[in-house]
Order: structure tokens, then C-alpha cells, then sequence
């Protein structure tokens, strides 16, 4: 009896395909066949002589437009000048970190680094760690001095983008932030917001314009906006009085009396029954809806917010209005700054002097400034150029009121924020006290007690960012 | 069936509702999906399903810019490839691997054994940063190879066909030595025809796996062209423009989950006898 | 003479042939990475070109370390949440679809078994939209049942977020928990049932006199394989929260703190020592089921 036949009679039928991984397997063949000659033979995108990255869909619509057919973009520009096409790719934020860090580890260059690259505030202290020779980016002090940038961007947004005397980055901007607010209900309210100079008499008015409404059938509507689970607001009003969370020599100052102080008054804005806010829908348009229909009547609005709602939300035009922060204590700023970008040059970009050459000219020139304008109104970090005529124009958004001279006013009294490698480890620890502070606030603390309770929390995590700082350092 | 009395017949009725409501639940959520990604702009907030007064609104729109828009066409082709590439070399070293534990003593089998029983339990995660490190040295960052070679046989795998070919006659191979059959032809004529069903199974389960993988094709793939599409739709959804522009992140989620639901349809009893057959003999 | 040496020589080592594939990966993508990554705990790195030897400081910060202890805390109260939920419902749709009185059912196991084969990656993508305050199913249902708009803030919240990771996960998983109690209930001797019935055992009693004791090897191992598939949770929650830890944290894991602090912060030594304590959980884990007499085959 044959082989064969005898595998049949033990099988049935089911030997008399003779492929005998089945044929499923065989499918698979087929498919990594076809799909391997698919990638083996698709055309490589048309390579651009520089390429760019960017996490923020407004810096993109910046450089390359927003695809509407006869645009004269900065990129078209940019050829003009210099005969180098330039490709901006929109990459994820987390990816960008992912995919920066593998390539400083990978340390060649096998086509897919970009010449140039954006960095958000929050994510860039983790390049700081290792030593200065094997931080990937190009340190830019000797390009920066050459080109003579170095004296005309303002010094402190300078220091953001630095580590242990390197530049890394040239800034993108300065983010002075103000409050914006919906100047026809606070009308109809008969409150006038403007009149409040400190936090406790804007509390109070907000106080009276809820109470307004409450009485005219909208129970639900919230004067400002309040994170319960994130610091940004914390840490602005903070920056206001001075105060980095950790400074340059890494020390810790997130445990300072006027921060505690701080915190149990952001408690009692979010609870209680003093609340005069609510957190805003997530998502990062979402606000929009909140504002447009009014359930959130003020928002912080920092440069780069204001592009997005002149875009997301036209049903408010000219009902909007835009006031100085208040102040907690006399001598604090009324404004601090939030959010920030830089561009950086991965040290083995293929031509570093060109990728300089068009971060010049997409951060720093005239029309690469004029551009920004027509997407959001960011300030660019050069004091010269805050002279420009066009931020003495009245804004129609804001019923005519001169928003860019006040933005550039405020940019004037910004104080300087710092970041070091711990920042952002300092910054995820405030978030998780912003959100324990606000659950004593739900429990019904208040008041002083409130304010000791904050105290220990804030000492407690003042300590634990301190162990961290301690335990994350590389050298000595 | 048996003869129905009226108790029955309402307890009858009782269950299936009960059945139905929990098919919906798993079901509807598909739906939803279906829906939202042929529905265009505001429609989505405004209707929960689709326009039913105005069905003329729907639109391919969203698949469409999907391809043009997006690298999609790119991440299919390569989770198509990805995954029927590391199935086709997980299933056939494993299964030879099996039947050599399955069926001969060899020096070094029972340390062997030892050892990969230790490591069954172990969770994976804890190699990450060390083969991160290892495949920098390997060159291998942002290669295909760093996803296909290191799972290119599970511990897992040769188990479950050395379970499998135990069913294989011993006296059907010495059989087949004595008719001249090598050892490799022992394997393939005479072993695998046996465990087929199981080997179908399998197949599937490495294809599933590899379809959905996450983890660590993120952390070595950089190049987007090269992204499988778990990488590809995380990223798309954490862009600003798809918290506005959510059909085209529906769509191509709908993309994602269908070609899986559909093989899962046409061969869903093997699927399932293979997948409870360990656990259920255990 | 060539060809019987021949012959013989590859019949002998056919066998060493057959598993070298495997043992040489085995070797070099598990052991050697094993081994190293145990070194690594002993290092402080920033990548892999910077590493200076600290001994057991990693350990000793990792025991202090109020985030570690978050994760594992974040993970413990999942396990709990989802467990005490996903096994009496799937075997309660197991023990509905065994009944005798069931047409069609095929379509439901289906039905029911279908969510699994949805990964990880894309269920998180399809519940953060269905999940979302607007546009979102969930929050359009609730609204229809209660008359007016409801806009519950499903992902943001830090409690509703760990409410939903389980629907998320259950979603995902209780379909496949229900196809193995539903063989091992097939598995079950019918006849017990039949002489309890005519002992006059009532329903109740039956279940746990029978059906438990009939399902319980079954019923053990999706404990030990939830629990254990909980404290490696990682992309259900990483990109449910868009790539973050959530709100407050809520959505941080072993897992994500391991995966955040070795390739966002490149400190590959601490990622070690967090993977090694997750490695000391698991076993721990098994350790406690085969105490209880079971997991011999696990």
C-alpha cells in the first residue's frame, strides 16, 4: 500500500490538497506576494530638498496653506527664493517624541530625518537628559550669533530652548495670554468684568452674572473656564506672581505659600458654592461649542487660542472682548505665558546650514510673520516686530477693539518662564494636586482650611519632584 | 425539538429578547460605526445613525479622503503584508518545531522544554526596553525585520502543534521511513494533513494578532510609510483636524475592523474549536 | 555506501534541524533580552549609548515612587471592576445560549464573539467617538431614554474614565470569555443534572452543585488569564486617552508608566525594574492559583 493511500484512508478526503499547511496558509502566501511587490515597487513620494515637521495643524496651514487652489504659500515662496522645495508633513505630537528619540538613538541618517523639526514646551526637557555631546539636537549659538538673531529674540524665550548654555531651538513665539469674554451677556447682565483688577473681585463679579442668569432661565451658565484635572490655569496664575515651578538650578517652588493660596482659590472658582466655572468639553475644538452657545462666557485665551476660535466659532464675532488677566497681589504680571513651539535642527540633518536658512525664514522673516496672521495671531519672539502697524488695527471679532496692541502690551510685562529637563515632570505632578485639591473642594473644605490642606498637598508633591529631579539626573 | 407547552413557549420568548439585547449590544456599536463613516459633516452630531429624512446626504466622501488625504492605502498594504508574512513563519517554524518535540528524543529536549514552560507565564513587556536596545545594535530600527524575525516562532505555537501531533500514528512514519520518506517529507506528507484543522486555527489567531499589534511595531517603526494601521489610525486620531473631521477617522476605522470580521465569518467553527480545544481538554 | 551515510546522518539530525530555527530566536530575542533587560534594572540610561550603574537604586525609587504605585493601584481596581462584571455576564449569556430552546444560534455566537477580533488599537478608537460628550452613541441613547440632552463627560472625568476603560474592555471581551464557558458548560454530564432533578434539587442548587463544580477548571483560567491580561493592560487605555495617561492619571498602567519612562523619557534602566516588578506581580498571581490547587497546565 502506498504512503499516499494510506494517509488518505486515515484522513477522508482531506489529504488531497497538497499543500499541507491548508489553505489558509496558501492565502497568505498570495497575500505577502502581492502586498511585498506592492511595497517593493510603489514609487517613493517625490523627495522635497527639505522637510519639516510639525505637530500643530495651524503652523502646517501656515507654511503650506490650506490647499485652496491659486494660494501663494510660504513654501512657494520659499522656492522662489532659493530654487529648494520643501515638504511640511503634519506629524502627530506623541509620534514626533517617539520618532525624534529613535533617531537621536539611531544617530545616522537613512532619509527619513527631518532637516527641521517642531517642539511643543512640555515635551522638549526630556532631550536635556542625556550629556550635552549626545543631546541630537544642533546646538544654534554660532548661527544664531552670526545671523545677529541672537540679540533681536527676546532673551527669556531664548532660555526656554536652552540647556547648559546651548540654544537648541529657535522660539516660534511668546504666547502672552489674556482673558476672552462674551461681551453681550455680561451686558445684558449689566456686570462690567473689566472694572475687576484683583482674581477675588473678578470672582465676585462672575458671581453676579451667573446669579443674573440663573434668574433670566439659564441655570447652567458658567462664567469661566476651570480645569479640574490639569494645571495650565494653575500654573499661568502662578507664572503671574513670579513663581517657576522649577527653575533653572532645578530647584522646586510649587510649594510656595502664594501657591497654595493660589490652588484653594482655583478650588473654590471650580467648587462650591462660590464655583463661578466649568471644565470645558474635551477635545480640542470642543470649547468652541461651549463658548458659542454660551455655557462658558470667558476663556484664558493665549495667542495661539485665538486662532482657533475666530475660525471655529464666526457666531460670536463682534460680541467677544479681550482684558488683561487679574492680579493676585500688587507688583504680579497680568499676563504669563502658555504653550510654547520651537524649531530645532536634528544634529544629523543632512545640510544644516539650509535647514537654518528656512527656519529663518519660516519663524523669523516679515512674510513668514504676515502668513501667521492670516491663520492665528501669534506674536513672533522679536521685539522689533511688535512695532508693525498691523497689531494697532482694530479686530471686528472683538467689536473693533485693538487685540493685537493689547497681546503686544502684555507681551512686554510677560514674565520669563523656564523650563529644564524636570519641568514637565513638575508639571504632571501639579495636575494630579489640581485634581486631589478640587476632590477636598467637592468634600466641602473651603477657606483657610482649604488653604492648609492645599499646603500639604503641594508640600507632598514638592518633595516627590524633588526625589525625581534627584533621581533623573545623569551626570554627577 | 421537543413539544412546546405555553410556559415554554413565553420562556422561550424571554430568552431570545434577552439573546437579542445582548447581540445589539455587541452589534449595534458596528453599526454606529457603519454609519458615522458614510454620514458627512454636521450630520454626525445630528443624527444618531443616518439622515433618515434625507438619505441623499450620505456620502463616500470620508473613504475617499481617506486615500487621497492620508497615507490609508499605504498602512493597508502594509498590515496586509506585516501580517500574512509573520503568520506564514510563525506557522510553518512552529509546526515543524512541534513535531520534532512531538516526535523524537533529541539531546537537549528536556532542558528545552524546561526552559520555554518557565517563560510561557513571563508578560512580554519586560523585554521591551532591553530588545529596543538590542535591535538598535542590530540595526534593525525602522525595519520590517525587527517586527517579522524576533516573533517568527511562539513558545506558544510549538506547544500547541507538539500537543497536536501526538495524534500522529507512530506507525504511519516508520512507514514512511521504511518507503524512503526523509524526515522533512515525514513532517509535511505525513504530519501536518493530520493537525490540519488545528493549523487552520492557528493561522488565524497569528493573523489576528498580527493585524492588531501595537506596541512594538510603534516604538521601531518611525516612517510612516512604513506604519501598520493600529499605528497609522492612533496617530490620525490624535490630530486636531479629525476631532472636527470625525467620519474620515470612522471610516477608516470601519476599514480596520472589516476584513478581520469578514475572515472570522467564513471560518468562524474552526476558529473557535481550535481556539477553546486547549483550554477545555486542560 | 555515500548515500545510506547519507541518509542515516539526516535522519539523525533532522530533529536538531527542526528546532533550530526556533532555538536560535528563542535564544537571541527572549533569553539573551531576559538577561539583559535584568542587567538594565541595575543601570540609569538616557538611550542605549548612555548608562551609568547605580546598583539597586532603580529598585529602591521604584518602591517610593507615587506614580509606580498609582499604576498599580489604576490596574487593581480595573482587574476588580472588570472581572466581577465580564464573568457572571458571559457566563450568564453562555448558560442563556446553552439552553435547548435557542434557534439560531450560530448568528449569536457570532454575534457575541465577533467584538473580539477587533484589536486593542481600534476598539480604543471606536469608544473614544462612541463615548464622546457630543455626537457620541452612548450619550445619544441616555439622551433619548431621558428626554433631554445629556452630555456626560465619558473620557475627560477621572472617575467616569475608569468607568470607561471597562465598558471598553468588556465590550471587547466578554463574547470571547462566553465561547469557552459555553463549551465547558457543553462539556458538563448531562445525566447529573437528570438524577439532581429527580432528587428534586431546585435550580439553584443545581447550578452550584453541578454546573460550577463541572465548570470550575474553566472558570479558573479565565480568572487567572483576566487577571493576568489586566496587569498587562496598555493600548486600550494609551489610545482611548490619545496617547496619554488620561485624566489625573487615571489611565496610567504598569504597562504605559514602563512604556512612557523607556521610550518618551529613554530611561531604559527604570523600564527595566518596572518590568521586573510586573514580571514579580504576575508570578505572584500564579503562585496564589496553584496554591489553590490549580494551573498545573497553565
Amino acid at each position: 500500500m502506498s504512503l499516499r493511500v494510506s494517509v488518505t484512508i486515515a484522513l477522508g478526503e482531506e489529504a488531497d490538497v497538497s499543500f499541507h499547511l491548508g489553505k489558509p496558509i496558501l492565502v497568505m502566501i498570495v497575500l505577502a506576494a502581492i502586498s511585498g511587490l506592492i511595497i517593493a515597487y510603489r514609487p517613493a513620494p517625490k523627495a522635497a530638498d527639505l522637510t519639516v515637521w510639525v505637530f500643530a495643524d495651524s503652523h502646517a496651514r501656515t507654511y503650506r496653506g490650506d490647499g485652496t487652489p491659486g494660494e501663494h504659500t510660504l513654501v512657494d515662496r520659499y522656492k522662489e527664493m532659493t530654487g529648494q522645495t520643501v515638504q511640511v508633513k503634519l506629524v502627530n505630537a506623541q509620534a514626533i517624541n517617539l520618532r525624534m528619540n529613535a533617531i537621536f538613538d539611531r544617530n545616522t541618517n537613512d532619509g527619513e530625518v527631518p532637516d527641521l523639526c517642531e517642539v511643543e514646551i512640555g515635551s522638549v526637557g526630556r532631550y536635556f537628559r542625556p550629556p550635552l555631546k549626545d543631546v541630537g539636537w544642533l546646538p544654534l549659538n554660532d548661527m544664531l550669533d552670526k545671523s545677529g538673531w541672537r540679540d533681536k529674540i527676546i532673551a527669556s524665550r531664548l532660555a526656554t530652548w536652552s540647556s547648559r548654555g546651548k540654544i537648541f531651538g529657535i522660539p516660534h513665539d511668546v504666547h502672552p495670554t489674556s482673558l476672552v469674554y462674551r461681551a453681550d451677556l455680561f451686558k445684558e447682565a449689566n456686570v462690567d468684568l473689566e472694572s475687576a483688577k484683583t482674581w477675588p473681585e473678578f470672582q465676585q463679579k462672575c458671581l453676579q452674572f451667573q446669579t443674573y442668569w440663573r434668574e433670566h432661565g439659564h441655570p447652567n451658565r458658567r462664567a469661566i473656564e476651570v480645569q479640574t484635572a490639569s494645571s495650565d490655569n494653575l500654573i499661568i496664575m502662578m507664572m503671574q506672581q513670579h513663581i517657576n515651578p522649577v527653575d533653572d538650578q532645578n530647584k522646586v517652588y510649587i510649594n510656595d505659600p502664594r501657591v497654595a493660596k493660589t490652588l484653594a482659590f482655583c478650588v473654590e472658582c471650580a467648587v462650591g458654592p462660590n464655583a463661578i466655572g466649568a471644565d470645558i468639553t474635551p477635545g480640542p475644538s470642543m470649547f468652541m461649542r461651549d463658548l458659542a452657545r454660551g455655557d462658558i462666557c470667558v476663556f484664558f485665551m493665549p495667542d495661539w487660542r485665538n486662532g482657533y476660535i475666530k475660525r471655529g466659532c464666526p457666531e460670536v464675532a463682534g460680541k467677544m472682548r479681550m482684558m488683561p488677566l487679574p492680579i493676585f497681589n500688587p507688583g504680579d504680571a497680568r499676563t504669563a505665558s502658555w504653550g510654547g513651539t520651537m524649531v530645532g535642527i536634528p544634529k544629523m540633518a543632512k545640510d544644516p546650514q539650509a535647514s537654518f536658512k528656512l527656519a529663518e525664514f519660516l519663524y523669523l522673516s516679515k512674510e513668514a510673520i504676515a502668513a501667521r496672521r492670516k491663520t492665528d495671531d501669534i506674536l513672533p519672539p522679536v521685539k522689533a516686530m511688535w512695532n508693525d502697524p498691523e497689531y494697532q488695527e482694530p479686530d471686528p471679532f472683538y467689536g473693533g477693539q485693538r487685540v493685537g496692541a493689547l497681546y503686544v502690551e502684555l507681551a512686554r510685562e510677560l514674565p520669563p518662564r523656564l523650563v529644564t529637563p524636570f519641568t514637565s515632570i513638575a508639571l504632571a505632578t501639579l495636575n494630579r494636586v489640581v485634581h486631589d485639591a478640587m476632590e477636598l473642594g467637592k468634600e466641602g473644605h473651603s477657606g483657610i482650611d482649604l488653604e492648609q490642606r492645599c499646603q500639604k498637598l503641594l508640600d507632598e508633591a514638592a518633595e516627590d519632584v524633588h526625589k525625581r529631579i534627584e533621581f533623573g539626573k545623569l551626570e554627577g | 425539538m421537543p413539544a412546546r407547552t405555553p410556559l415554554q413557549a413565553s420562556r422561550s420568548i424571554l430568552l431570545h429578547i434577552a439573546l437579542i439585547v445582548a447581540a445589539a449590544c455587541s452589534l449595534v456599536p458596528f453599526f454606529w460605526l457603519l454609519c458615522a463613516s458614510v454620514k458627512q459633516g454636521d450630520d454626525i452630531f445630528r443624527w444618531m445613525f443616518l439622515p433618515w429624512t434625507n438619505l441623499g446626504s450620505l456620502t463616500l466622501d470620508n473613504f475617499r479622503r481617506l486615500f487621497t488625504q492620508q497615507n490609508f492605502g499605504l498602512y493597508i498594504v502594509n498590515s496586509i503584508f506585516l501580517s500574512s508574512m509573520f503568520t506564514i513563519l510563525v506557522v510553518s517554524l512552529s509546526s515543524l518545531g512541534g513535531f520534532a518535540l512531538s516526535k523524537y528524543d533529541f539531546r537537549g529536549k528536556k532542558p528545552l522544554m524546561i526552559v520555554m514552560l518557565a517563560t510561557m507565564l513571563l508578560p512580554a513587556q519586560v523585554l521591551l526596553p532591553s530588545s529596543y536596545e538590542l535591535i538598535y545594535h542590530f540595526g534593525w530600527l525602522n525595519s520590517y525585520l525587527a517586527i517579522l524575525i524576533p516573533g517568527a516562532v511562539s513558545v506558544f505555537g510549538m506547544f500547541l502543534f507538539m500537543q497536536a501531533m501526538k495524534a500522529v500514528p507512530d506507525e504511519l512514519l516508520q512507514a514512511g521511513r521504511v518507503d524512503g520518506c526523509s524526515e522533512f517529507r515525514l513532517w509535511w506528507e505525513i504530519s501536518l494533513p493530520v493537525v490540519r484543522p488545528m493549523t487552520g486555527a492557528y493561522t488565524l489567531m497569528c493573523f489576528l494578532a498580527s493585524w492588531n499589534s501595537f506596541l512594538w511595531p510603534q516604538i521601531i517603526l518611525q516612517d510612516e510609510r512604513k506604519y501598520n494601521l493600529p499605528i497609522g489610525l492612533a496617530n490620525m486620531m490624535g490630530m486636531p483636524e479629525y476631532q472636527t473631521a470625525f467620519g474620515t477617522l470612522m471610516a477608516g476605522t470601519f476599514l480596520s475592523v472589516l476584513p478581520v470580521v469578514v475572515l472570522f465569518f467564513v471560518l468562524q467553527k474552526d476558529f473557535i474549536a481550535g481556539l477553546t480545544s486547549g483550554a477545555i481538554k486542560g | 555506501m555515500m548515500r545510506a551515510t547519507l541518509w542515516k546522518l539526516q535522519a539523525r539530525y533532522s530533529p536538531y534541524l527542526f528546532v533550530s530555527p526556533f532555538v536560535i530566536l528563542f535564544c537571541t530575542f527572549l533569553i539573551y533580552p531576559l538577561g539583559r533587560s535584568f542587567m538594565l534594572g541595575f543601570y540609569k540610561t538616557a538611550g542605549p549609548r548612555n548608562q551609568l550603574f547605580i546598583g539597586f537604586d532603580n529598585y529602591k525609587f521604584l518602591f517610593q515612587d507615587v506614580l509606580f504605585w498609582v499604576a498599580v493601584g489604576n490596574t487593581t481596581l480595573y482587574v476588580i471592576m472588570f472581572l466581577s462584571i465580564q464573568i457572571p455576564l458571559s457566563l450568564g449569556l453562555a448558560i442563556l445560549l446553552n439552553s435547548t430552546l435557542v434557534h439560531a444560534r450560530s448568528f449569536f455566537r457570532f454575534a457575541f464573539f465577533s467584538t473580539h477580533l477587533v484589536g486593542q488599537v481600534f476598539v480604543a478608537v471606536m469608544f473614544a467617538q462612541i463615548l464622546s460628550v457630543r455626537g457620541g452613541l452612548v450619550n445619544g441613547l441616555l439622551s433619548l431614554v431621558v428626554g433631554h440632552t445629556v452630555q456626560i463627560n465619558w473620557i475627560g472625568d477621572p472617575y467616569l474614565a475608569r468607568v470607561s476603560l471597562v465598558i471598553a474592555s468588556l465590550w471587547l471581551s466578554v463574547g470571547f470569555a462566553m465561547i469557552y464557558f459555553l463549551a465547558a458548560l457543553q462539556a458538563v454530564d448531562q445525566d447529573l443534572y437528570e438524577a439532581a432533578e429527580v432528587d428534586g434539587a431546585g435550580k439553584w442548587s443545581r447550578f452550584i452543585h453541578i454546573t460550577i463544580p463541572g465548570i470550575k477548571p474553566v472558570l479558573l483560567f479565565m480568572i487567572l488569564v483576566g487577571i493576568i491580561g489586566a496587569f498587562q493592560l496598555f493600548e486600550l487605555p494609551w489610545v482611548l486617552f490619545q496617547q496619554s495617561t488620561g485624566p489625573a492619571n487615571a489611565g496610567l498602567t504598569i504597562v504605559s508608566y514602563l512604556y512612557v519612562t523607556a521610550f518618551q523619557g529613554g530611561d531604559l534602566g527604570y523600564a527595566s525594574s518596572i518590568g521586573w516588578m510586573l514580571v514579580l506581580i504576575v508570578l505572584m498571581i500564579v503562585g496564589t492559583f496553584r496554591v489553590f490547587g490549580f494551573g498545573r497546565d497553565v
